[in-house]
């Protein structure tokens, strides 16, 4: 007795099997328990539909079944086909992974003239299959019930590429050109096993990773941050030649503790900026419909760390001049590293600075995202050599990227350009920086 | 001239009597007969093994989609037994346990829910219409029917169920409004499995309950233990007495929960958490039952074995009547709708015909 694969909700086409409960050659009852399948709309258990014994299970875990075909055949001793007697009108399951070569027929080498879309029988979610894969439903011969499109079918076409969106010949167009046949070679073995729980999805094997506590907190930071705040960036370079002069000037007769850092010029300079232009230090508050300017300077400073990024904030920096700013960096350089920093020491910041270029993130220019709830970020890209015209001739300067981002519900392009320029005129004019 | 609080002295109750360990609260008992509490039980007993079966013969390719009630016996067959043959009873389409007390068969059941028009058949002697698929959609013709016996002067009562989300529906306030108006007889019976489909109760209302919406329609409205089959008994037996006094209609709200899918093609394992499916399973109506009929001395071990093996039999019984009953004439979905059928049918049944008969059908 043959057992064909029911429609398990309405209307579904096909099912995968999960799960087998039973063997070829297993003796089972009326009601037991053979299989776990899953459709288009649920998991489900499959009953035995009679008592006998398992003569033949058309298909392994992770096979797909279409409905109507031959799931398993039961040898039920009154002679009535067992085993082979019944003969299976169509092939039974398909393998999942693509390197199997679907047993299904595959679509046609001659494409059949094409059908207006409305007479396509695929049900939605295998249109949106196509779609997904660029495979024009109108080219593809179902194999389905009354000739309905089906998964495999569509898989098919897409990897023999005999029905791509767009080879469908125009009403009076010129005669189509089939593409040439997509052909696989053994596939690249992976250099790094993704970590978490191996799986799979429809498409193939997947890992599943849990988030850790500080990957939550980044997603859900930046989640709020984009969903509520309108963000607009704005680049620009600084020609910081002049200052990385005076600064290696300072290292050179310098102890080593009292090394500066390009960092802390640009912390420096956008302190002073901050001052003159202190909606880049505030909140936008949306609810109550007001701007909320923070008389303090508590810079943020976002890192790459062992833990993901974090932004150990540097505060009260008005009080503090290019050494306290550079005595301050080492601080938090020193707590990041052996992951010592308190979450009080990760609160309440009013700008924050992402020294991207540093962490080997963002080279040049990135679109930082705004750490909420504050009104801007600036991310300083690496600082390079770079030709540029000074004074009419072309001379090798030292260049650093900015990208400012700002929140445009508390102010305007102009507005964060005059800032930034601020900031560059700084990086550019040591004596401009360092009288303020 | 100043706030002063209203009040119509409208109270609201909620009626337990059996709780989910077995235990009874005497005072409230209604102190049925041994012989009428086993009636009840074998009920429920069929109920849920019709359930079992048909949720196989779905999985196996023997049946059409249908929507399993397991979880809700008490309510279903605690409150059809306040019935009278002569009252009228439009449920909604998980009711098979009500339905088979009105004489509803189990082949005719199965017929019915694997697309046959035979299992339609209205059982003889009953006031019955088929089961309302649209959900809500039954609770305002239900109202237009309990009208209709005032206004005749018979002494009907109609009783109609439905689901949690049907209350959100505009018919639900319609038809309440009305039955209060003219103090209709009619007994609004709300099961509140807690799911419609995939909405959880609390994003189908910010009413704390179902049974709070009767105070603002002026009429009667308790809820109850769904899971407690005499508290159902009691509370429809009442609504039922008050509805054929001529004392209008009754909102009753029962507490209970759909232990399976919504329909066989849902899959509530993913909107719901097995934590809350397991709890439920601990305020199971049978087994509260079963250890009061026990402790009454109407049950027994090998009585709850003979009365499961007899009511599997019956539906085994009904199975076999119902693989021999089903054929499949696909031509009379033309049938039953129209004495004459109107033109533009007749076209479409032609050419419907006539694809039948190039596919040899």
């Amino acid at each position: 007795m043959q057992f064909l694969l029911p429609d398990l909700g309405e209307g579904i086409q096909e099912a995968q099997i999960l799960k087998l409960l039973v063997a070829e050659g297993d003796r089972v009852e009326l009601d037991q328990p053979l299989m776990e399948v899953e459709t288009d709309k649920a998991a489900v258990e499959i009953p035995s539909p009679v008592a006998g014994t398992i003569a033949k299970l058309h298909g392994g875990e992770g096979d797909v079944v279409n409905v109507g075909n031959p799931l398993v055949t039961f040898d039920t001793g009154d002679g009535a086909g067992g085993g082979e007697a019944a003969p299976a009108a169509k092939p039974a399951a398909t393998k999942k992974a693509a390197s199997k070569k679907p047993a299904t027929p595959a679509a046609p080498a001659t494409p059949p003239p094409p059908l207006p879309s409305g007479d396509v029988r695929a049900a939605p979610v295998i249109r949106k299959l196509a779609h997904r894969l660029g495979v024009d439903l109108r080219l593809v011969r179902g194999t389905g019930k009354r000739g309905r499109i089906v998964r495999d079918d569509v898989r098919a076409a897409a990897e023999n590429g005999t029905a791509a969106i767009g080879s469908a010949p125009a009403a009076s167009g010129p005669a189509p050109v089939a593409p040439p046949p997509v052909t696989r070679v053994a596939p690249i073995p992976p250099t790094v096993t993704p970590p978490g729980e191996p799986g799979k999805d429809a498409h193939g094997t997947t890992h599943t990773e849990r988030l850790g506590q500080v990957r939550k907190t980044i997603a859900a930071q930046m989640a709020k941050s984009v969903s509520t705040i309108p963000h607009c960036t704005n680049f620009e370079d600084a020609d910081v030649t002049d200052i990385d002069a005076l600064r290696r000037g300072y290292n050179a007769v310098n102890p080593p503790e009292r090394k500066l850092t390009l960092m802390a010029f640009a912390i420096q300079a956008i302190a002073h900026s901050l001052r003159r232009f202190p909606v880049f230090n505030a909140t936008f508050d949306g609810d109550a419909m007001q701007i909320v300017y923070k008389d303090y300077l508590n810079i943020g400073i976002a890192v790459d760390s062992e833990r993901g990024l974090v932004v150990p904030v540097m505060r009260n920096v008005e009080t503090l001049d290019i050494h306290g700013i550079a005595a301050s960096l080492k601080q938090l350089a020193h707590k990041v590293r052996n992951v010592s920093f308190t979450v009080d020491e990760l609160r309440g910041g009013s700008f924050t600075v992402s020294n991207a270029g540093a962490a080997g993130g963002a080279n040049r220019y990135a679109t930082p995202i705004i750490n909420h709830p504050e009104s801007a970020i600036l991310a300083l890209g690496r600082a390079r050599t770079e030709p540029r015209y000074v004074d009419g001739e072309l001379r090798p300067r030292m260049i650093l990227p900015l990208s400012l981002t700002f929140d445009h519900r508390a102010t305007d392009g102009a507005e964060s350009s005059r800032f930034l320029g601020d900031v560059i005129a700084q990086l550019e004019n040591p004596a401009r920086l360092l009288l303020g | 001239m100043p706030r002063t609080e209203l009040d119509y002295g409208q109270r609201l109750e909620h009626l337990s009597i059996l709780d989910e360990r077995g235990a009874v609260d005497d005072a409230l008992d209604p102190g049925f007969a041994n012989d009428e509490l086993l009636r009840l039980y074998r009920a429920m007993v069929l109920t849920r093994q019709l359930d079992i079966r048909m949720l196989r013969m779905q999985r196996q390719g023997q049946m059409g989609t249908f929507a399993p009630g397991r979880g809700q016996e008490a309510t279903q067959i605690g409150s059809i037994r306040a019935l009278r043959k002569s009252d009228w009873y439009w449920p909604s389409y998980r009711s098979f346990g009500a339905q088979m007390w009105r004489g509803w068969t189990v082949e005719g059941l199965m017929l019915l829910w694997d697309g046959y028009f035979a299992g339609f058949e209205i059982p003889e002697g009953t006031n019955e219409l088929p089961f309302s698929i649209i959900v809500g959609g039954h609770i305002a013709p239900a109202t237009g029917i309990a009208m209709a016996c005032r206004y005749e002067g018979t002494d009907e009562v109609v009783l109609t169920n439905f689901g949690d989300g049907a209350t959100s529906q505009g018919d639900f306030a319609e038809a309440v409004n009305f039955a209060g108006v003219y103090k209709s007889p009619i007994v609004y019976l709300c099961e509140n499995n807690q799911w419609a489909i995939s909405t959880p109760f609390e994003k189908q209302t910010a009413s704390k309950s179902i049974a709070h919406r009767a105070l603002g329609f002026g009429v009667e409205g308790i809820q109850v233990d769904g899971n407690d089959i005499l508290a159902v008994s009691v509370a429809v037996e009442e609504a039922v007495a008050r509805a054929r006094a001529g004392e209008g209609p009754t909102v009753i709200e029962a507490l209970t929960y759909r232990m399976d899918v919504h329909t066989t093609a849902d899959d509530p394992t993913v909107y719901r958490k097995d934590d809350e499916v397991e709890r439920w399973e601990a305020k199971d109506p049978i087994i509260r039952f079963e250890k009061y009929l026990r402790d009454r001395g109407a049950l027994d071990d090998a009585a709850i074995e003979a009365i499961e093996s007899e009511e599997r039999a019956r539906v085994d019984a009904g199975r076999k009547l119902f693989d021999e009953l089903k054929q499949k004439d696909y031509r009379e979905v033309f049938d039953y709708v129209y004495a004459t059928l109107p033109p533009e049918l007749q076209e479409q049944r032609a050419d419907y015909f006539a694809k039948l008969d190039r596919a040899g059908l």
